[in-house]
């Protein structure tokens, strides 16, 4: 049973369904247009989805959440769809954090 | 597998749908949170036989219960008319009485094959009426109220199985729900449930309760009207849950008939949690449709939380029988409807 904010449960599923990935799609929990975006991505890269909470006041421990999320995949790099590639890449050194497919392995 | 509600469009259900698809893992979508209701749903479970299943939403939960609904779900085995579970989603309409004896009600009053076609087409007024899909179904009486007390001293006959095997198998075959009723007389009602143990085993052979046949120890039939304890029911129910948990049944039928407020005393203590259990208080009143209304009414008022309700025609003690436009105007909508 996956309950908890939307990130939440897409990091569970994500680390319940891969022991790794080369690339993970991050998208913005509240900009549809960007999870549209990142559905996509992720279904022609055989990637897993996770979210970053874009709701104000979301705080220290989804961020971290986040970060943790990623790194428990062991990405090469991270597609960032409708959430800042600058702040995401910020947040994880050593992760090649990409805004568009051809900079992914 | 990736379990997620139909219609849920969260972002959080979006992402494990694409994350499911990216691990090639199967998604199944669930109409409402319970898989047991959703036929759809048993067939792809039933199918993938999975042994790991992640649920998204609360709605699913806790997970002891959704493990065992799951468990239920991928034996595959559907109640007739589609799903593992009784109501509101669907009606029965069943005729009633004891195979050969025509006094006893209409069910007795053809034979087997006759019965079927005749429950089958009672069942078929309601169709056009009724929102849901319609079931039709027996309620054999298995235990009968007897005037004289018998070897065994109960006033009761218990039907021998060899006798109503053929009613279950062949209702069973023709897509119907059989409800065996028990009238025992000074036996116990638990006592004579576990005796039809086989056929409760079958997933589409619920249980009814008379308690107007249900005598104190120093009564006699026909001077008194019976009456059942909560306790004596809830003795039953927790039997009857257990059994159908054991088994992985889809949800079984308890049926309360009642036309007197004081057939179930403390009515407000039955225990009607069993998530396994349906049960329904069967109006079991005759007369004028002014009568029965009263009757339904006080039935209806009294009744515990969590019950469904179901009322019976008679044809030949209702004056006049309600259409089946009438029966299913009454408030709360019966949704089992029984003719005898």
């Amino acid at each position: 049973m996956l309950t908890g904010t939307p990130g939440v449960v897409a990091a569970a599923v994500a680390r319940t369904l891969f022991a790794s990935a080369p690339v993970v799609v991050v998208a913005g929990a509240r900009h549809a247009a960007g999870l549209a975006a990142a559905v996509r991505e992720a279904g022609r890269a055989h990637a897993p989805l996770l979210l970053a909470s874009s709701r104000a006041g979301a705080g220290a421990d989804a961020a971290a959440g986040l970060r943790a999320g990623i790194r428990a995949l062991h990405p090469r790099a991270v597609l960032a769809a409708g959430v800042a590639g600058n702040a995401l890449s910020a947040q994880l050194p050593g992760v090649h954090v990409v805004t568009a497919r051809p900079g992914c392995p | 597998m990736l379990l997620v509600h139909q219609g849920d469009t969260s972002a959080a259900t979006t992402a494990a749908i694409t994350t499911a698809h990216a691990a090639g893992e199967q998604v199944i979508t669930v109409h409402g949170h319970d898989p047991r209701a959703d036929p759809g749903a048993i067939i792809a479970l039933s199918a993938a036989k999975p042994r790991r299943v992640l649920a998204v939403g609360a709605g699913f939960g806790p997970v002891s219960r959704l493990a065992y609904r799951l468990a239920v779900a991928v034996t595959g085995v559907q109640l007739p008319g589609g799903g593992q579970i009784l109501f509101p989603g669907r009606r029965r309409v069943a005729l009633y009485g004891h195979p050969g004896d025509p006094a006893l009600g209409a069910l007795g009053q053809q034979d087997l094959s006759a019965s079927i076609a005749r429950a089958k087409k009672v069942a078929r007024l309601y169709r056009p009426l009724s929102t849901v899909p319609v079931v039709p179904a027996f309620e054999v009486i298995a235990t009968v109220a007897e005037a004289h007390p018998g070897a065994d001293g109960d006033y009761s006959y218990q039907s021998p199985l060899f006798l109503l095997r053929p009613w279950v198998a062949q209702a069973t075959a023709a897509g119907m729900y059989v409800v065996p009723d028990l009238q025992a007389g000074r036996d116990d009602p638990l006592a004579q449930a576990k005796r039809y143990e086989s056929l409760l085993a079958r997933p589409n052979v619920g249980l009814a309760l008379d308690p107007e046949w249900k005598l104190q120890p120093q009564q006699r039939p026909l001077q008194q009207i019976g009456s059942v304890s909560s306790s004596q029911v809830n003795g039953v129910t927790r039997w009857l849950g257990d059994f159908t948990a054991r088994h992985h049944l889809p949800q079984k039928l308890l049926v309360l008939r009642q036309f007197r407020l004081s057939m179930i005393d403390g009515e407000t203590r039955l225990d009607t949690r069993h998530g396994d259990l349906a049960i329904v208080i069967h109006m079991d009143g005759q007369g004028t449709p002014r009568d029965k209304q009263q009757t339904w009414d006080a039935v209806t008022g009294a009744a515990p939380p969590g019950v469904f309700f179901g009322w019976k025609n008679f044809y030949a003690k209702d004056h006049p029988m309600l259409s089946p436009q009438d029966t299913l105007a009454r408030a709360p909508e019966p949704v089992m409807v029984s003719y005898q």
